[in-house]
């Protein structure tokens, strides 16, 4: 029952009982008015406003469909109405009378002018037809014909009511009966007008109520058609009373007014549909935007959207996004079901899902699927929610998946660094817990991670080096980040492990995330090292002292040894001068032994003390122009007549780097081997020049002397070596030892090549980096 | 009446250098009196009139011929001490030596050494050197009168 059919409804039995009651009181008390109204209108007959007042309480009843009480309560005044219709109409036709209408008031209702009060034969129609009606809308079936009659109802009070509105009592008066009653036609109309209102929204009232527009032009003609003949109706017969125009002339003005009037009717009420239908196309427009709108929001959301209907779960909706997540496209997928798509058993799995989700009428969560496409496997993160249609039932199931593959992937492959990692790697909280740690962490401690987790960090830590972790973790909540720091953790065998921590902090979410590296060996390692180099140092010291020592002797051997000899050359001397002319020739000659000897010795101890001194003297490096120094000592040599008839060759001396007292010294020794084994020669000839050869300088001494067998080459270099006899050239058998001493303080290499007869080369090496030298 | 010639004093522990070196000076016909003293503490006690010197008049070496490595006290202490004294610092030091250790000679020419000769093995060489002292030093420099300082007498 809609608002409108309740109110006339409403309307109706008020008016209705109140009419009723005003008639019967008019009855008790004998006032005219409240019977009759208006002097010559007949009364309503007591009988009538009773069934009148009983079939308003009926509709009333109506109005509460729901209650049963109520429902009994309608049927049994229904049944009254139409028992006391049918009784009065029985009586009419079977010429019985059946006193119906003379039970209440009888006196007085004989005493009526100008005859007695009785039912109207119509009104008998009318309350019967409406206490049928009122009983049938009570039930479920009989809705249409319950309606009929109650419109048959309306028909019959309204002919009375044109009656009176005309005047012509033909129309309110059946032949020679009493005729109907102004107000019981009034009544039976508003009656009738009540009960088509009270289910208009089903039967034969749905088309006047439907909210088409259907409905809205039965509701604009319906009423506005009836006024308009009533008024045409009325107005004809107003004219024709007051002699305007003839009957004739009366029936072609009806027809032309109604031609006129119904034409404006229509004209009114196609304008309305006509507004109406394109308020809706506007509308519908409307709506057609919005859901183009949204159409483009779906196609473009980057996640997949698709909709199946909630019948056959077959797909109704498909995106863009979805197209190329599954490679497949939408002509293919709509109107296909999961299983025309899947394995059985993914198919299956994702229709029990879908049912699910429909069953439970909530969205549901599906954190991670597989699927396959024609892309291959892809994971899917999806969301499936129900749709509903406008009676809350599932209409459709929308889903919404996103492809969380690519992001997966990542986390494996980060997943497997963290389980490969040969460091330890933990996520720490805030609280003192580690919330994840990775293998490494079982395989160096030996503990199992769930019993790491249990307990806090720090219960592990060596209890020397808590303070000072601790203090570090505070650090690191403060957002400081931690750099090699170290600690000890707890093995499951009891011992200690060294830890070299690198963390940082996630500040909002309390966490620690650090890697720490097992440097346990690496420490042993390093104290070995530290030992190893204590008795390094204290070596270093011993050998300090027996250089010391050693220098000490060689100040003893340079001083005290060379007294001795001193004192025989001295003393041989004077004893030739004091012995001169006593002594003889071999006597002579003894003596110059004795003192050759004593210089010879003499000469070896200088050398040594020299080759000695040049393993311990400091060094220096700098930059020596070699051919400056070359030339330098061919001139002493040449001053000291060593080098006569010498011819000398320098070519490609460069400046290279050492220590310029020690070089002056290697190429002395080297020229005056030079020069004294080329003085056999007829034409001595010394080459000196140089190249260079994987980062060295090479310089070479090359002459043209005896030379030297090659099979003793590697005896040259040595101290006190000698290839040549003493009486052959003179010579200690130190200087070349010397030279490859000091070249070996300047990180270079010494050699010689040479043929007996055919000259020797010697050759050093200085690098071409300056070294540092110590 | 003749000029009397300074004295050279000769500080050597060795009595074969000693005899060496007095051969050289004779040799160079030298004719000042050469005092052989046998180590430090002997230079020392003559140059300040004291210990077995005590009561020797005062008069100034015209030079002092000093070895540096003798027992108890030894040549640079004595060229120490004698440049660190005022009265002393003049007399000309000749340190006469075997010893041909780089750092002797840079500690002596610190100490303000006049000389530094390395005693050559050979006798000849020996000669020679003392030759160029014996001219250098005895005949050439002269000494500034009184200056040498009293010892107990």
């Amino acid at each position: 029952m809609d608002r409108g059919g309740g109110v006339v409804s409403a309307t109706a039995i008020f008016v209705v009982v109140a009419i009723g009651t005003v008639v019967l009181i008019g009855w008790q008390l004998d006032v005219g008015v409240f019977k009759a109204l208006l002097p010559p209108f007949v009364a309503m007959n007591p009988a009538t406003a009773v069934a009148l007042i009983l079939s308003a309480l009926s509709l009333e009843a109506l109005r509460n469909l729901a209650s049963p009480r109520a429902r009994i309560r309608g049927r049994v005044t229904a049944v009254a109405v139409t028992l006391i219709g049918a009784l009065k109409l029985i009586g009419l036709i079977a010429h019985w009378s059946s006193g119906i209408d003379a039970i209440l008031f009888g006196s007085r209702l004989e005493a009526a002018a100008p005859f007695p009060n009785r039912m109207a034969p119509n009104t008998a129609a009318g309350l019967f037809l409406a206490g049928v009606s009122l009983f049938l809308l009570h039930g479920r079936r009989w809705l249409r014909l319950a309606q009929g009659l109650a419109f048959l109802t309306g028909l019959i009070s309204l002919t009375a009511l044109a009656g009176y509105a005309y005047g012509l009592q033909a129309l309110y008066g059946v032949s020679t009966h009493i005729p109907m009653a102004l107000q019981t036609a009034f009544a039976l109309f508003l009656l009738s007008l009540g009960m088509l209102a009270v289910r208009s929204n089903e039967g034969l009232m749905r088309p006047l109520t439907a909210p088409g527009p259907g409905g809205a032009t039965a509701r604009r003609l319906l009423p506005s058609a009836a006024l308009a003949a009533l008024l045409i109706g009325w107005l004809r017969l107003l004219g024709q009373r007051r002699g305007l125009y003839r009957e004739e002339v009366g029936v072609a003005l009806i027809v032309v007014g109604a031609i006129a009037l119904f034409s404006a009717l229509i004209w009114w009420n196609a304008r309305a549909i006509e507004r109406a239908e394109a308020a809706r196309a506007d509308a519908e427009q409307a709506l057609r935007k919005s859901e183009g709108f949204l159409e483009s929001i779906v196609e473009n959301l980057p996640s997949m959207v698709f909709v199946k209907d909630a019948e056959d779960l077959r797909f109704v909706r498909f995106n863009r996004a979805g197209e190329e997540l599954m490679g497949i496209t939408r002509e293919e997928l709509l109107g296909k079901s999961d299983r025309d798509l899947f394995p059985p058993e993914q198919a299956d799995f994702f229709i029990a899902t879908d049912r699910e989700v429909l069953r439970g009428r909530e969205a549901v969560e599906i954190p991670q699927e597989a699927i396959r496409t024609r892309h291959g496997e892809r994971l899917l993160h999806t969301r499936k929610v129900p749709v509903y249609d406008e009676n809350g039932n599932p209409r459709y199931l929308l889903g919404i998946s996103e492809d969380i593959t690519a992001r997966r992937r990542a986390e494996e492959e980060v997943q497997h660094f963290f389980d490969l990692s040969l460091d330890m790697l933990c996520i720490a909280g805030f609280d003192g817990y580690f919330k994840r740690l990775n293998p490494a962490w079982v395989r160096t401690l030996g503990f199992s991670v769930e019993h790491l987790l249990a307990k806090p960090f720090i219960e592990s830590v060596h209890p020397e080096d808590r303070p000072a972790t601790l203090e570090e973790a505070t650090k690191l909540s403060e957002g400081v980040q931690t750099i090699s720091f170290l600690n000890r953790y707890g093995c499951s065998d009891g011992s200690y492990r060294w830890f070299l921590w690198n963390a940082t902090a996630d500040l909002p979410r309390q966490r620690i995330y650090a890697a720490a590296r097992d440097v346990t060996d690496r420490k042993r390692s390093e104290e070995e090292i530290e030992t190893l180099n204590r008795e390094l140092q204290k070596r270093v010291q011993e050998l300090a002292a027996l250089n010391r020592e050693l220098e000490a002797f060689s100040y003893s051997v340079s001083h005290d040894l060379r007294a001795p000899l001193r004192h025989i050359t001295g003393f041989a001397e004077m004893l030739a001068k004091h012995g001169a002319g006593t002594l003889d020739e071999k006597g002579n000659r003894l003596l110059g032994t004795i003192s050759d000897s004593a210089k010879q010795m003499g000469r070896l101890v200088d050398d040594l003390l020299v080759f000695s001194r040049m393993g311990r003297s400091a060094m220096t490096s700098e930059a020596v122009a070699l051919r400056a120094l070359v030339e330098d000592v061919r001139r002493e040599l040449e001053v000291s007549g060593e080098a006569k008839g010498v011819t000398w060759a320098f070519n490609g001396l460069p400046r290279v780097h050492g220590d310029p007292r020690m070089l002056r010294m290697v190429l002395t020794n080297l020229l005056s081997n030079a020069v004294k084994y080329t003085a056999p020669r007829k034409d001595p000839r010394v080459e000196i020049g140089s190249f260079v050869e994987s980062g060295e300088t090479v310089i070479f001494v090359r002459d043209n002397g005896v030379g030297f067998d090659p099979r003793y080459a590697h005896k040259l270099f040595g101290v006190f070596q000698r290839l040549h006899s003493a009486e052959e050239f003179e010579g200690t058998g130190i200087g070349l030892a010397n030279v490859r001493r000091i070249i070996d303080r300047h990180g270079g290499r010494t050699w010689a090549e040479g043929t007996v007869g055919a000259g020797a080369t010697f050759y050093f090496s200085l690098p071409e980096a300056p070294e540092v030298f110590s | 009446m003749m000029v009397q010639l300074r004295k050279i004093l000769l500080v050597e522990d060795s009595r074969n250098d000693a005899e060496l070196a007095l051969e050289a000076l004779a040799e160079h016909r030298v004719a000042n009196e050469i005092v052989h003293l046998r180590d430090g503490e002997q230079a020392l006690d003559y140059l300040y009139g004291c210990g077995r010197f005590a009561g020797r008049s005062n008069d100034k070496p015209a030079c002092v011929l000093l070895d540096l490595k003798m027992p108890k006290v030894d040549g640079l202490e004595v060229l120490r001490r004698m440049k660190g004294d005022e009265r002393l610092a003049s007399i000309p030091v000749v340190v006469l030596t075997s010893s041909r250790e780089e750092n002797d000679l840079v500690e002596s020419y610190k100490l303000g050494v006049n000389a530094y000769v390395v005693k050559p093995v050979e006798f000849r060489s020996f000669l020679e050197a003392v030759r160029q002292l014996g001219a250098f030093w005895a005949v050439i420099n002269e000494i500034p009168e009184g200056s040498l300082p009293d010892g107990p007498r």
